[in-house]
Order: structure tokens, then C-alpha cells, then sequence
């Protein structure tokens, strides 16, 4: 979603910067507060892509759009010069928000990936192409060609944790330059180098037995150190690679965020310019290098050792958990104590079942799982992201598809998950193993063939198949798991009506006006019908005077009978002396316009007939003014009656309710004062 | 406090149409801008008070702005009954 572009678009048919008085935001919309609410129109705002919907009332003016509004807010902000604010708590929408708190923080995750969806889609694309063509032989890796076009589709991923916070500096509120700084420093070849030359010698040295066996063997040099510690005391632990993850960028910004709150507020003013970046910098670097970038470290130690527990213990459930679990793993960058695992296993052994068979099944099953979601779903841009995600999840390259799609609607992540665990479950029975490396996907499944070393030891072309076989299980479990969740979720409400087409979303309105029809009581504000006719929208008519509602928020009525009765008790304040006009001042508090006909001023009274005048007091269903119907459509002017409550803006609510053919019987614009 | 007056030309006097124009455009200034014919005065933001003037062609109305921005207001206004009115 393009936040500047959809900002802009909001401002502009809200009645402009000039009539937005102050704007705030909660957790799912734009609040706002209007100088002039009648200005805005809502029609168009609630078709603009990224509005959920548009919700008028209790004085404010609130834009539904869901959990990235801190973005669009940010957008709104810059483009209005509006004073920006924190998100306001909103107790009703909180009672609204029907998920858990895991939905809510995969989904808080979902929504910093958002504005990178694209990159990553496109990138993922072109990794999937290649792997496609290195299968087939027409690339090969070590080439120049090669070199260049890994270069094009990893970028992405491997500065991923500066992209990503980009977003997060929108997320948390803080600058975005400097937290894309700190982002860089995670990726920064210098210190990729020292970690990857420190983390050596300390492999040396355990593999030698002492850091003097090691000398001795040759395989450190003199003075090697074997950690790292930042002014000699602050150690800094040694971690695989940066590049790629994920979940330390997202909690360095977080923490960049509060030192820069806190250095804006006690830094003197003449050098806040250049300090407040300055301690965000260092204090924020120190902190993600010190404490928030080795948790993951420490974890994905746990996980290592936990798998290592599980394969000695009960081989066969491997895949499983690791079908199941694969994906958060992925996310938190805990998969890196998996890995080694593998690689290990293939080294020593030739075979590993601990990791490719479990990884792979989950990486189908997630991308089974986008595809369901594009099937199923009528949004056209979800349809799109979905299934090219998913169809590169399916190759193996499962970032896009995890995301942009399931890690946004959570139960394709659950689907998979499910698949995962079953086709694991299968491959783990069966005891397949895989004989090479690669990508977990479709594409690697070659790997499932036995070699040389492998059918020595007894493994047939059997372990391909069954290898074949788990893949299309999870496949299939996690397609119609979701499939089947996208119902249950539909049905439950928690999906965004755009994903379930524009028929059921007229259903919902329909829904809600009822709604709305049934919770006004009877000594609200009633204004009936105070011609016989069509009803239709009052933002249909031809003239954009009123079709703008500039006049107030009303209804339009398309008379099939030369008769207005007036639509409640009160004073005529203003009868035209055309007669095509009469405003009324009603008791209830409305001032009401109708305004017969199109134009029709331009009769200057010929077919209009006044009964009453100025000043005179009337009755609910008095009849006011009698006109003639042919003599106006015999002068090519619409008879389409436009009936304006014209005090729109001192009201609370102003409803038009009604469709369908009314009479002075029915009430047709319900208010509250 | 800026005012001008101004006779209207329009055959058919401040009708609904340039009176919604003319409330919509007044609430656009932070100034108080009003409407007054023969004694009654009306505030140009609000519609039904302006078109219950029931000013005719011919007719002369005094438009008044006051406030921070009354310069502007006052000659926009001015601006506007002579393009419309």
C-alpha cells in the first residue's frame, strides 16, 4: 500500500488540510476532527484503497484502516503539516478487535513487513527463476551472469534488516535515517568479517582442545582473539550473520525509539541537532550488538541443542516439529541452530534427516497454504501477492509467502503449520532422508534420489517417493486447512471485507444500516418522506451542489406525485417566491431544505403552487406546495427532489436510512442533536 | 470589520445553489462573515439563514467579515457575488 499516496487522497476529499482541525489515531484509524464534516466525501474515501471504512460520528470523523495506521498517520501528518500526536487508546475499538494476543503481535510483524512486501515478492521472483534455471542447467552458479543476478535477487534479503527498519522508524516513531543506520551496522562487512574470523578461531580452538594446541596446529595465528568485547569490557557476542534477520532490527529500533524520545526531551537545544542521533546511534548499536542480537543467538543455541536431544531420542518425530515449527523458527532467526545440524549431518553422514525433510514439507505446505488464500479471496491485489507468493513458496523461497500472506492473516500460517506437521509426520515414519543441499522446495527434491554413497548403504528410489508423497500430503492438508479457516474466519468477521468481494460488503452495509435503523430510539430525530417517490442517494443527483453534500447530508427523492407535505412540525423559514424552495426550521431541531426539482428556479414559478408562506407554523403531513410534474419535465429539468438537512454540521448524527419507494408515512433521515 | 455592499445582478437572487456555494466558501475563512438586507442579518455560513433573506435581483445587501483573516475574507467575498451574484 502506497501510505504518501493514500494520505494525500484522504486529505483530499476530506475537504482539504484547511478544514482538518486536528488529527489523531488509534489503533486501527485516523480520527479526526473536522471544521466541516458535510466536506468530506465519504463515498470516495471509503473506496480508496487501504480504507476499510469510514465511520461518522460523536464529532469525529474516523477512516477504518487497520493495523498499519501509524504509517498512513505518519503520511497524513507530513502531508496536511498537521500537529502529529501518539495513538490514542480507543476503548470501543479495542472491544471490536476480536484477536489474541499472538494474532496481534504476528500480525504487528506483518504490518512492519508491508511497505517491503514488493521488494521481496519481486526479489523472491528472481530467485526462484534461477533456482528453476539451475536445475535445469542453463544457469551456472560462479558465473559472471550468475554472480550478477544472485546479486540483484539477495539484495533484498540480506540488507533486509535495513529495509526493515525503515518501516519500523514509521512503526515506532522515530527517524528513519538513523534507525536504517543502525540497520547497516548489522550488515556491515567490517564487522561481518571480525565475527566470522573470531567465530573461526573459537572453532579452532575447540576443535584443537586449547587455544596453545591451536597455535601449535597452525589453524589460529598468534594473538587470535576469540571474542569480542567493545573498549575491551562489553562483550559482544559473536553471531552467524545479521544479514537476513529479522527480529533483532525490529527490537534495536524499538529500543532506538525510547533513547530518542529521551534525548529530545533533556538534550539542550542548541546541540540537539547532532547529538540526539549520536547517542540513538551508539546507544542503540551498543544495545542490539550487546543484548538484543545475541538473544537470538543464545536461542538458536537452544534450539540446536534441543534438536540434537530429539534426533537422539525419537528420530522419527523430527520432521514433524520441524514441519510444525519451521516458519517461527524462520522469522525469529532461531533456525540457524537448526541448520548446522544438517549441514553436519550431510558431511559426516551423506544423509540428513533432521532438517531437509522437515523444512521442506513446511516450505510446500506455507506455499499450498498463499494459494489457497488466492483462490479464495476476491480482493484482485490479494489474489495477485498470493499466488506469486505462494508459487515461490512452493519453489522454496517462502519470505514473500510468509509476510505478505500468512503471517498477515495468521490462519494460513496456522494451515501450514498443520501440513507441515503431517507431511513431516509422514516423511519421518518413513524415514526419509535427503542426499544433498538446496533451497527446501519443489526444486530440490532431486536431492531425495539416492547417490552412490546412499544406495550402499541400502536406500532405494523408494526414499524419492515417499519424499514425492509427503510433499503433496502437506500440500494438500495445508490448502484445504485453509481453505476451509478462510470460511471459519469469513464467517466470524475477523477478515476484511474487501477479501470477501464488493456483493458481501453491500450485504455488511446493509447489515449495519439495519443495525443503525434499530438502535435509534423513537424520540431521536425523525424527518419523513415529504414527497411520494424513489429514494436515492443524495450524492447521486446532478447537481454537484448538492451531490456534494455542501448543503448538509440528506436524501433525494424522485416524486411520482406533484405533492409536498411537510416531513415535520415546525416553522416555514423559507418559502422561495418561485415556489420551488421551502425551508423549514423543525421543532425537533433539524433545518430541513427541499428543494423540488433540478434547476427548477429557472421556471420562475410557472407549475408551482404555494399554500402556505413565510412564517407560518405547520404540521407533520400538511401539505405545503403543490407542483406540476409534466410542466417541469416539458422544460427538460429533472423532477428528482433533493430533501437537505441544511444544520448537518450542528447535529450528531444524520442518517438517511431509507431505499426503496416511500410516502409521507416514512421516515426517511433519522438525526441525533 | 471589512464590509462592502453589493446589488445583486442575478435574475433570481441569492437562490439555493450559489447560497450552499456561498456557505460553504464562507466557512473556509476564520473570520464572522455576514449577510445583511434591510435590518435582518444572516450568518453566510449557515444555508437556510442566508436563502430565508430571500434576496431578490436589484437588491442591495451588506457583507461584513470580521476577524483575523477579514481583509482576504471581505475581498473574496466581494469576489464571489460579482462572479456569481
Amino acid at each position: 500500500m502506497d501510505y504518501k499516496q493514500l494520505a494525500v487522497a484522504i486529505i483530499d476529499n476530506i475537504g482539504g488540510k484547511s478544514n482538518v482541525k486536528s488529527v489523531v489515531h488509534c489503533a486501527t484509524r485516523l480520527r479526526f476532527t473536522l471544521n466541516d464534516a458535510t466536506l468530506a466525501n465519504t463515498e470516495k474515501i471509503s473506496n480508496l484503497k487501504g480504507v476499510l471504512k469510514v465511520v461518522n460520528g460523536g464529532g469525529q470523523y474516523q477512516i477504518v484502516i487497520g493495523t498499519d495506521v501509524p504509517q498512513v498517520y505518519q503520511e497524513v501528518v507530513n502531508a496536511g503539516g498537521f500537529e502529529a500526536s501518539g495513538a490514542v487508546k480507543d476503548d470501543e475499538a479495542e472491544k471490536e478487535d476480536k484477536r489474541s494476543p499472538l494474532s496481534k503481535l504476528l500480525e504487528s510483524i506483518a504490518s512492519i513487513f508491508q511497505p517491503i512486501i514488493p521488494a521481496i515478492t519481486g526479489a523472491g521472483l528472481l530467485k526462484a527463476v534461477m533456482a528453476l534455471c539451475s536445475t535445469f542447467g542453463w544457469l551456472k552458479s560462479g558465473t559472471q551472469t550468475y554472480i550478477i543476478l544472485n546479486a540483484m535477487s539477495d539484495a533484498a534479503f540480506y540488507f533486509l534488516p535495513i529495509l526493515l527498519a525503515a518501516s519500523c522508524a514509521k512503526k515506532f516513531k522515530c527517524n528513519q535515517g538513523t534507525a536504517m543506520a543502525l540497520g547497516g551496522l548489522l550488515v556491515y562487512p567490517g564487522l561481518t568479517t571480525l565475527m566470522t574470523g573470531i567465530s573461526a578461531n573459537s572453532k579452532a580452538i575447540a576443535a584443537a582442545g586449547s587455544y596453545e594446541a591451536a597455535l601449535a596446529a597452525g589453524t589460529i595465528a598468534e594473538g587470535a582473539a576469540s571474542s569480542i568485547k567493545l573498549f575491551g569490557i562489553i562483550p559482544i557476542q559473536v553471531v552467524t550473520s545479521y544479514a537476513s534477520s529479522v527480529i533483532p532490527i525490529i527490537l534495536g529500533v524499538w529500543l532506538m525509539s525510547y533513547v530518542e524520545k529521551f534525548m529530545r526531551k533533556y538534550c539542550p537545544k542548541a546541540v540537539k541537532f547532532f547529538f540526539v542521533p549520536f547517542f540513538s546511534l551508539v546507544i542503540a548499536g551498543i544495545g542490539t550488538l550487546a543484548i538484543l542480537g545475541p538473544i537470538g543467538t543464545w536461542a538458536s543455541e537452544l534450539i540446536q541443542i534441543f534438536f540434537t536431544w530429539l534426533k537422539n531420542t525419537a528420530p522419527w518425530i523430527v520432521p514433524t516439529v520441524v514441519g510444525i515449527f519451521s516458519p517461527l523458527l524462520v522469522m525469529t532467526g532461531t533456525h540457524y541452530g537448526l541448520i548446522p545440524i544438517g549441514t553436519n549431518n550431510l558431511t559426516t553422514a551423506g544423509h540428513d534427516a533432521v532438517v531437509g525433510p522437515g523444512m521442506l514439507v513446511s516450505n510446500t505446505a506455507q506455499g499450498a497454504a498463499g494459494l489457497a488464500v488466492a483462490v479464495r479471496s476476491k480482493n484482485p491485489d490479494t489474489k495477485q501477492l498470493a499466488s506469486s507468493a505462494g508459487l515461490t513458496g512452493i519453489l522454496g523461497i517462502t519470505e514473500p509467502v510468509l509476510y505478505g500472506v500468512n503471517l498477515k492473516y495468521t490462519f494460513p500460517l496456522y494451515a501450514a503449520m498443520i501440513g507441515g506437521g503431517v507431511g513431516g509426520l509422514f516423511l519421518g515414519l518413513m524415514g526419509v532422508e535427503r542426499f544433498g543441499a538446496g533451497s527446501p522446495g519443489l526444486l530440490v527434491l532431486p536431492v531425495y534420489l539416492p547417490t552412490a554413497e546412499a544406495a550402499a548403504l541400502g536406500y532405494t528410489m523408494s526414499n524419492f517417493v515417499y519424499a514425492v508423497i509427503g510433499v503433496a500430503i502437506a500440500m494438500l492438508v495445508s490448502f484445504i486447512a485453509c481453505w476451509i479457516m478462510f470460511g471459519i474466519w469469513a464467517k466470524k468477521g475477523k477478515l476484511d471485507p474487501k477479501e470477501l468481494g464488493k456483493i458481501e460488503v453491500k450485504e455488511e452495509v446493509k447489515e449495519e444500516v439495519k443495525e443503525a435503523a434499530k438502535e435509534v430510539t423513537e424520540t431521536d430525530g425523525v424527518i419523513y418522506a415529504p414527497v411520494e417517490g424513489e429514494v436515492s442517494a443524495l450524492t447521486s443527483v446532478s447537481d454537484e451542489v448538492f451531490s456534494s453534500l455542501t448543503m448538509g447530508n440528506g436524501i433525494a427523492i424522485n416524486p411520482v406525485k406533484g405533492e409536498v407535505k411537510a416531513p415535520v412540525d415546525g416553522v416555514i423559514t423559507t418559502f422561495f417566491p418561485t415556489g420551488h424552495a421551502i425551508g423549514i426550521q423543525g421543532d425537533n431541531g433539524a433545518e430541513i431544505l427541499i428543494h423540488v426539482g433540478m434547476d427548477t428556479v429557472s421556471l420562475n414559478g410557472e407549475g408551482f403552487e404555494p399554500l402556505v408562506k413565510e412564517g407560518d407554523r405547520v404540521k407533520k403531513g400538511q401539505l405545503l406546495l403543490k407542483f406540476d410534474m409534466d410542466v417541469i419535465k416539458a422544460h427538460n429539468l429533472s423532477v428528482v427532489t433533493p430533501v437537505v438537512v441544511t444544520n448537518t454540521d450542528d447535529l450528531k448524527v444524520v442518517n438517511p436510512i431509507s431505499s426503496g419507494s416511500v410516502t409521507e408515512k416514512d421516515a426517511i433521515i433519522r438525526f441525533e442533536v | 470589520m471589512k464590509s462592502f455592499d453589493y446589488t445583486i445582478t442575478d435574475e433570481i437572487g441569492i437562490h439555493a445553489r450559489p447560497a450552499g456555494i456561498l456557505a460553504k466558501k464562507a466557512k473556509e475563512y476564520a473570520s464572522r462573515i455576514t449577510i445583511t438586507k434591510g435590518g435582518k442579518t444572516a450568518e453566510a455560513q449557515k444555508l437556510m439563514a442566508v436563502m430565508s433573506l430571500g434576496v431578490k435581483k436589484g437588491e442591495t445587501v451588506t457583507v461584513s467579515a470580521e476577524g483575523e483573516d477579514e481583509e482576504k475574507a471581505a475581498a473574496d467575498m466581494e469576489t464571489f457575488f460579482k462572479e456569481n451574484l
